[in-house]
């Protein structure tokens, strides 16, 4: 047979029945719970003392209910108005320290903004005159370009007679090679390989229509010269050195990068410049080629070249009166990008951070503004 | 002269005519409910000069949002933007925290003044004394506590209307009213002040009972 054992719930403490003894004073429980909080009431003395307690505590706050105001708060026809533009623009100005710093970080950052932009727009502004110059400076080249425009064709067909004179004499040259192998071999060598470069690679200059000189090919040019004059053969019988000697204190032009082709260069001389002033200022390959072309090479066959021409010059025609030097130096390009973008580096960071502040600022502007409204 | 009549009108009537732009119609509900949206205004922010701006406040809130009211207790929603402007207030006074001046003179006891005029003189040096000591005590309980312990047992509202002031539920209501009578119970213990209030009441008892039997 089973045994069945009740349980029984064990009796509450007074601190449990403490939660319910505000609902018990302020008769907010139902009848069976304050049938159970009275048996429980009267079970435990010391719940009685905190009934009783939290009873004088309500009826002392009672006495906060007999307190009344020093005036009355009915409203009148002033206080309810509409408010008056005056009162309005008044409560804008008394609106709190956040919101008015707010906006004056955004409208700082957005001036701030404006100016950077503005000195961006005014610094651009102060490029274009430089451009222009340049531009009036090559364009200055055009009278001297036009007036010797005539003298191009002339000194083209000089050019042209002298590389039949070059090939014509590397042809004499070769035949006599044999006979003066062992007096020169040296000199053999540049001469079989020269003409034929040479006018290759002149010929190719030429359709390619690059004349880019540089400064410093030109001083090559002059310093290999000079050491051609060295030998006390050609020295003496060289009015090309001359020529390009007196080239070193004449006058320059400069000619923008792809402004001229080789055939320009060459009618850019003066009228009464000579063939051989000419055929100096002709771009040599290894100042015109940017293939890779190590020193020596260029060198060698700059001299090889250039002493052909000097000396089928020289067999030509005689040496003429000192003609104003031309030389052809290479500028740099006013607009090139590269040298634009150092320039504006730090003025594009500091655009986006006055972007992001004034932005932010704004946010915080607009968010209280909308939490005061509300 | 005035019309004695709208004030025997009902809360509703009252709401109805002010919605239609009759400011003493408004104006009766004022005087209906304005000692009590002091005394939680005053409970809560524990001085008068602060409890009467905040009643004219949340008086003319009222006026401008009568159109949002919905029926029902209006002094249950007449206290919750009462209640609302005080949170405020305590609100910026943490952020800004400053002594005032009027403020230390009502903690001493000097500017409190809850009786009506026809209070004994001994009646209201009790009362003061006894709200002095009980605002000291309430200033120390949760806001959720305070609030919900003034409009109980100072604005004698039900668990019901409380949780609808307080946008909160019965349980809730209840829970924050046993825990702050709790602990305003064991700081008045701690400051022996609830043995001087007992004190206080047995002295105040016996002085209206002498008082009554004078008036026999």
């Amino acid at each position: 047979m089973t045994r069945w054992r009740i349980w029984r719930r064990a009796p509450r403490p007074p601190s449990g029945w403490l939660a319910d003894a505000s609902a018990y004073l302020d008769d907010e429980l139902t009848a069976n719970e304050r049938s159970r909080f009275e048996s429980a009431l009267e079970r435990s003395p010391e719940l009685r003392e905190q009934i009783s307690e939290i009873a004088l505590i309500q009826s002392q706050l009672s006495v906060l209910r007999e307190a009344h105001p020093s005036r009355s708060f009915e409203l009148h026809e002033a206080d309810i108005a509409p408010q008056s533009p005056r009162l309005i623009a008044l409560k804008r100005r008394s609106e709190p320290l956040r919101i008015r710093f707010a906006a004056a970080a955004a409208a700082a950052s957005i001036a701030a903004l404006t100016a950077v932009v503005a000195w961006d727009a005014l610094d651009s502004g102060d490029a274009a005159p430089t451009a222009e110059r340049s531009a009036a400076e090559s364009t200055s080249i055009a009278p001297s370009l036009a007036e010797s425009a005539p003298v191009k064709q002339q000194q083209a067909a000089a050019l042209e007679t002298a590389v039949s004179a070059f090939n014509a004499e590397g042809a004499a040259e070769e035949a006599q090679a044999t006979d003066e192998s062992a007096a020169a071999p040296a000199a053999d060598q540049s001469k079989e390989i020269a003409p034929a470069a040479a006018t290759k690679e002149m010929e190719a200059q030429q359709q390619a229509g690059s004349t880019h000189f540089d400064a410093e090919d030109a001083e090559a040019e002059q310093a290999a010269i000079e050491d051609t004059s060295a030998e006390p053969s050609q020295a003496t019988a060289n009015p090309a050195r001359q020529a390009v000697t007196a080239n070193a204190g004449g006058s320059d032009i400069d000619l923008m990068e792809g402004e001229a082709t080789p055939t320009e260069v060459q009618g850019s001389a003066a009228p009464g410049q000579t063939r051989e002033a000419a055929a100096d200022e002709l771009p040599t390959p290894e100042s015109a080629a940017p293939e890779p072309q190590t020193a020596g090479e260029r060198s060698a066959t700059g001299e090889r070249g250039e002493r052909r021409a000097l000396s089928a010059t020289q067999q030509s025609e005689p040496p003429a009166a000192d003609p104003p030097p031309i030389r052809v130096r290479r500028i740099e390009e006013p607009h090139a990008p590269e040298a634009a973008a150092p320039e504006r580096s730090w003025e594009t960071p500091l655009e986006i951070a006055l972007l992001i502040v004034a932005a932010a600022a704004l946010t915080i502007f607009a968010v209280q503004t909308i939490r005061r409204r509300t | 002269m005035p019309d004695r009549s709208v004030d025997r009108l009902d809360d509703d009537a009252l709401v109805v005519r002010a919605c239609g732009g009759e400011l003493e119609s408004f104006n009766v509900l004022v005087r209906r409910y304005e000692r009590r949206v002091y005394g939680l205004c005053l409970g809560m922010l524990r001085s008068s000069a602060a409890a009467e701006d905040a009643v004219q406040d949340a008086m003319i809130s009222a006026w401008r949002a009568l159109d949002s009211y919905r029926g029902g207790n209006f002094s249950a929603w007449l206290l919750k933007i009462a209640g609302n402007r005080c949170r405020d207030e305590l609100r910026r006074r943490k952020r800004r925290p400053t002594d005032s001046l009027d403020q230390q003179i009502e903690e001493q006891g000097d500017a409190w003044s809850p009786l009506d005029d026809a209070a004994l003189p001994e009646e209201a040096a009790l009362n003061s004394e006894t709200a002095r000591v009980l605002l000291a005590a309430l200033e120390q309980l949760p806001g959720d506590q305070r609030t919900a312990v003034l409009l109980a047992d100072v604005n004698e509202l039900s668990y019901r209307e409380i949780a609808d002031v307080m946008d909160t539920s019965i349980g809730t209501v209840k829970s924050r009213i046993n825990r702050g009578r709790a602990r305003l119970r064991q700081i008045l213990l701690e400051r022996g002040e609830l043995s001087r209030a007992r004190e206080r009441q047995a002295l105040q008892e016996r002085i209206v009972r002498a008082t009554r039997t004078e008036v026999e």
